[in-house]
């Protein structure tokens, strides 16, 4: 059915039921919450909206492969009911269930004049598959899709994206959702050199969020949309499946990066680096790895990533780059009948290419090797640090109180001295010696009260321990 | 593989590398940095648009990112015409960074080439230089003239303005064609020390300088001030505050594209703030100047950090690559890496070819004499100190931190020390009584203490006393003073500079000492510039002796300024707990151009069963670890914390406990 018979036949039902409509529903339109009537308006005048946003980044996949979408078709619709019955299988089939056995369709939905779906494709959706109905309740807002889209976009959006219903989305499709709008608001892409902050604000109210995780969204599409046109898989956001938690963790990493201001990664990196971690990430996003171990590449304090120490953030780049020589692709067929599969297949090759004949991908490998060097590393730099905390105790001691003059306290000190001693004469026994050296040229003899006699014996016995020493040195070199 | 060529046009606003986008657009990893570049392919050409205020960094990202990927570039010869200074930096930098180390490591002997500059570095300062340098100032002079763009981080009193007067003199006899060749001085220093370097010249050159000051004397008007930044034969020497740069940026800009400058940035500590107006107004003047030579005895009083707007200001477009590390690098290397660390290690060895620093040790200096005096607080004062430091304890047994963010504590513990040196100090408002004239960073760091809280003990009876101190008695301390100075210094015809901290207590003292005959001059923060020029001129004439005391306050006599050619004695009438000013305070005498044998005393007055004592116990615990860290190459003082004084107070009150 064409646009001018579903806009008069839409008619007819509003003027013929208008006095006794179904019911009354509040709908917020145009800055108001107004009451509308609730119509039954039969299914077949109804085409479904294809930039819904719980397919949109199938429908915009789609037609990026130049499959452009007649919704007014039967081909286009069952296409789009198919897409619709996919993008959350479980859900439907309970949703489903419910109509079957509970007497239909619970909450109305929202259609345009012209019977665009504005709110409730996947109702309508199911309604027909269920082929037990043949209407929907429906509002019919007083315009068609092209006389005010912005005002149908934010109603779409807040119903849409409103709590309750956010749970049944693909996590890729609220990024695309907010980069749409961003686009229609402010009239360019979005871009953090200079962001259009009211067009922030605008999709954040719309969508029930703060407009700093509306600006997260944008960010995250954009590092999704570059990793997107480093593969030449542009437009084709089906690809993005399955990596959103990777898309906000490298996304993060970039804006604390560039700039080179960061203390989170190594000494003096530089932007073209930030490029560097970039590409290696895309990588590994591409082969799906994740969690933890993704984050190894740059997650957190210096200490904990490969991102934040020179040498080793090197050794693992240039190793990268040096094994990813090895692996040659073939080109992109942008003519395959389903793209989708096509470079998913694509990536799986990547995936096994990559593995050069042995049961790792080198991904993997150079991941194991880099974080068991910097798990190394970082137990290296742990002693400096507990002595140094060591020594921070130790300066705090009040030495003029009385009890620190007690015989516990000394013994501990004793203890202490030898064990800090036994350590230094582990290290090294030039570096023992130069302590003890220090230790005596302290010793102000002339001064002690203490008992000479004592004092007379421990220095004959350090006599004899050097000249000891002083032999059994000598005859090392002999020998 | 080509070589690419990176065009300008300033009508696009874009970079141009021509012909070779095939080439480019086959590395894959260049295509993403490119992108952040927002290039754009035309036919064969990469485009690379720029903003005036990034031009030099974008082109210097893109001259990275081709060496990065082996691609061989060179510059078109209008963008050389376009960015210069840029371009005049890196061409300099390849070629001395590498000998620089040489030189300052004293390691040059295998390089022939040097040992014939050293040479003809000496030659030149026998026939224009009129003072010997001492070895280690002769080295860092020959470093300093050969690298152009230096820094110098010797230690107060080691003689910095001669070093860059001889590098200075050397340069300016190198003919005019010599891309080297400066024929102008500008120096961006402390007030204070305008009349040294003007002083100083004299001496090295044997003839008075031409001189204009830019700031400090009110008579001098903006118009004049203009007159000679574009005068066609301006004076040789001119001397700007380091905040009045700012206000004069275009006009210094002008004048150092017309004049080959050498600009010396005295006291460049004060700069280290690359975000604050000093600091910024530095580096933007710094990209004209021929020669930029940087000078500080504490590089880094915070942190490595402050190291960063110092190099920028000697390589305003290489320093990123000298230093290795970013602001954020440097501060987090400050809070988490010992100075042994090979972190620490790392970076001092990257920037190592450009400063030189010269220790205490390398001075050689002849010797000093402590002397603490032990006096007794007369009846009054002993009656008020106790009271108060009773009513104090109580409160400190409470809350025993004296860190800066204990106010009311700090704010008591300056209330001590006031009342053990000076009774009639606590009659003031506590606001105003320590020098605080942030505009000339004459700043006594204990003054943030008394602007918000008036410490003090709600007892009329008890203030009535404190008025009334001045009646019944002369605090000890100044008749401790009085004794000194009658019995040693006037006897021996000798000098002798009073350190005080407290406003007051100088203008108290000076009124004592001119009732028992003895005439003194006060160097504090109300002392007009003008006047402490002349004040400061006859104290170091040895023969002058129209006055043999001068009463001073180290934060406003802090810096550049040297008194060791007329005295040799110096007495403190009271010590706060601030190491570093202690330290600065002593260097003023005992400092390069002593004579052999001759002794510099000081003596500590130090009041019996107060405050006093404690502070002197533990100073000299925390100079000996200071002064250990003024060897160090980078002297690090942030790692003992100069601002706790926590220790005293605990102190305190175990003392307290003991006498009570």
């Amino acid at each position: 059915m064409n646009k001018e018979n579903r806009i008069s036949n839409i008619e007819r039902v509003v003027q013929s039921n208008g006095k006794e409509p179904f019911g009354i529903m509040e709908v917020p339109w145009e800055d108001d919450l107004k009451p509308m009537k609730v119509y039954k308006v039969p299914l077949d005048y109804l085409v479904y909206n294809k930039y819904n946003g719980r397919i949109l980044s199938r429908t915009t996949s789609l037609e990026s492969q130049h499959r452009m979408i007649d919704i007014e078709s039967d081909q286009g619709r069952d296409l789009i009911a198919q897409l619709l019955w996919d993008s959350k299988v479980d859900r439907n089939k309970k949703t489903l269930e419910s109509i079957k056995t509970g007497g239909g369709q619970q909450k109305p939905g929202i259609i345009t004049r012209d019977g665009i779906i504005i709110d409730g494709n996947r109702r309508a959706m199911l309604l027909r598959r269920s082929g037990m109905y043949d209407y929907f309740k429906a509002v019919v807002l007083p315009v068609t899709l092209d006389e005010n889209p912005l005002e149908i976009e934010k109603l779409e959006t807040s119903f849409q994206m409103g709590e309750d219903e956010k749970l049944g989305y693909n996590p890729i499709e609220k990024y695309l959702k907010a980069k749409g709008l961003y686009k229609k608001l402010a009239q360019k892409e979005y871009s953090a050199r200079d962001a259009n902050q009211e067009s922030i604000k605008k999709i954040a109210d719309w969508m029930g969020e703060e407009s700093s995780t509306v600006k997260e969204y944008l960010q995250v599409m954009e590092t999704m949309d570059d990793y997107l046109d480093y593969l030449e898989y542009n437009g084709i956001y089906t690809q993005l499946d399955g990596r959103e938690d990777q898309f906000i963790q490298l996304t993060r990493w970039l804006n604390n990066f560039y700039g080179a201001e960061s203390a989170k990664a190594f000494d003096g990196y530089r932007d073209d680096d930030v490029d560097d971690l970039k590409i290696i990430a895309y990588d590994y996003i591409r082969i799906k790895y994740e969690g933890k171990q993704f984050r190894h590449l740059a997650y957190g304090l210096r200490e904990n990533h490969f991102f934040g120490d020179k040498e080793i953030w090197t050794s693992f780049r240039d190793y990268h780059f040096e094994q990813k020589k090895g692996i040659i692709e073939e080109k992109i067929d942008l003519n395959s009948q389903n793209l989708e599969r096509h470079l998913n297949d694509r990536d799986t090759k990547f995936y096994e290419q990559s593995k050069f004949g042995n049961p790792e991908s080198f991904l993997k490998e150079n991941d194991d090797t880099h974080y068991t060097w910097l798990r190394n590393k970082q137990s290296a730099g742990q002693p400096e640090k507990l002595v140094k905390n060591a020594i921070r105790s130790l300066e705090s001691i009040n030495q003029r109180h009385k009890s620190f003059r007690s015989p516990e306290v000394s013994r501990e000190l004793e203890a202490l001295n030898d064990f800090a001693a036994k350590m230094l004469s582990n290290s090294s026994i030039d570096k023992l010696f130069s302590h003890i050296i220090k230790l005596l040229e302290r010793v102000d003899i002339t001064k002690t009260t203490e008992n000479k006699d004592s004092l007379h014996d421990k220095i004959k016995s350090i006599q004899r321990i050097v000249y000891k020493m002083t032999k059994d040195l000598k005859k090392n070199d002999l020998t | 593989m080509t070589e690419i060529t990176i065009h300008i046009d300033d009508e696009k606003s874009s970079f141009i590398l021509a012909d070779c986008a095939k080439e480019l657009m086959s590395n894959g990893r260049l295509i993403i940095s490119l992108k952040r570049l927002r290039f754009q392919i035309e036919e064969h050409d990469i485009i690379i648009p720029f903003e005036e205020k990034n031009k030099i960094p974008v082109l210097s990202e893109i001259q990275h990112l081709l060496s990065k990927f082996g691609f061989t570039k060179n510059l078109s010869e209008k963008t050389i015409q376009d960015v210069q200074s840029f371009e005049r930096e890196e061409r300099l930098f390849t070629e001395f960074a590498q000998k620089a180390k040489t030189i300052r490591n004293d390691e040059f002997e295998k390089y022939p080439e040097l040992i014939k500059d050293f040479e003809t570095f000496k030659d030149s300062l026998k026939n224009n230089f009129g003072r010997k340098l001492y070895p280690m100032q002769l080295l860092s002079a020959f470093h300093m003239a050969f690298s152009q763009n230096a820094c110098n981080f010797a230690v107060p009193g080691a003689g910095k303005t001669s070093i860059v007067y001889s590098a200075y003199s050397f340069l300016k006899q190198l003919p005019k064609t010599d891309p080297r060749h400066v024929s102008r001085l500008l120096v961006i220093g402390p007030l204070s020390s305008f009349a040294p370097w003007e002083n100083e010249y004299a001496e090295c050159f044997g003839r008075k300088v031409d001189s204009q000051r830019l700031s400090g004397d009110p008579s001098i008007s903006r118009e004049r001030k203009e007159e000679h930044l574009y005068s066609g034969n301006p004076s040789e020497l001119t001397l700007i505050f380091h905040g009045g740069v700012k206000n004069l940026q275009k006009e210094i800009v002008d004048f150092l594209k017309v004049h080959p400058t050498m600009v010396v940035v005295d006291e460049a500590h004060r700069i280290k703030n690359p975000e604050g107006v000093w600091g910024k107004s530095a580096v933007e003047i710094a990209k004209e100047a021929k020669s930029r030579i940087v000078l500080t005895g504490t590089p880094v009083p915070n942190g490595y950090e402050d190291l960063y707007n110092l190099f920028q200001f000697i390589y305003p477009y290489k320093f990123k690559s000298v230093l290795g590390l970013h602001y954020a690098n440097l501060i987090d290397m400050t809070k988490n890496n010992e100075p042994d660390s090979a972190r620490v290690q790392q970076f001092t060895n990257n920037i190592s070819p450009f400063f030189i620093r010269i220790k205490k040790s390398d001075l050689k200096l002849p010797p000093k004499e402590e002397t603490i005096i032990r006096v007794e607080m007369n009846r009054y004062q002993r009656e008020i100190y106790d009271y108060i430091e009773s009513e104090y304890i109580r409160s400190f047994n409470e809350n025993p931190n004296g860190s800066i963010k204990d106010v009311l504590n700090r704010a008591k513990l300056i209330r001590l020390r006031q009342a053990s040196t000076n009774p009639s100090l606590l009659a003031k408002p506590l606001k105003d009584s320590l020098i605080n004239n942030p505009e000339f960073d004459e700043v006594d760091p204990n003054a943030k203490y008394t602007e918000y809280s008036d410490e003090f003990i709600d007892d009329s009876e008890f203030f009535h006393r404190i008025c009334n101190y001045e009646k019944f008695e002369i605090p000890q301390k100044f008749i401790e003073i009085k004794r000194i100075i009658n019995e040693t210094i006037i006897r021996q015809q000798e000098k002798v500079i009073i350190w005080t901290i407290f406003i007051k207590n100088a203008g108290d003292l000076q009124n004592y000492l001119r009732d028992n005959n003895i005439d003194s001059r006060l160097l504090i923060g109300g002392t007009p510039q003008g006047e402490r020029e002349i004040i400061i001129s006859k104290f170091n004439d040895p023969q002058n002796l129209e006055f043999q005391v001068i009463i001073a306050n180290p934060f406003a006599v802090a810096e550049s300024i040297s008194l060791h050619m007329g005295c040799h004695n110096a007495i403190y009438l009271e010590r706060d707990y601030n190491g570093s000013n202690f330290l600065q305070s002593k260097d003023r005498i005992h400092r390069v151009g002593l004579s052999d044998g001759q002794v510099t005393k000081y003596y500590y007055i130090v009041c019996n069963d107060s405050i006093d004592h404690i502070i002197d116990e533990r100073l000299q615990l925390k100079i000996a670890r200071m002064e250990a860290i003024i060897d160090e190459e980078i002297p690090l003082f942030t790692r003992l914390n100069d601002d706790d004084e926590t220790d005293i107070i605990k102190t305190l009150i175990l003392d307290y406990a003991q006498r009570t």
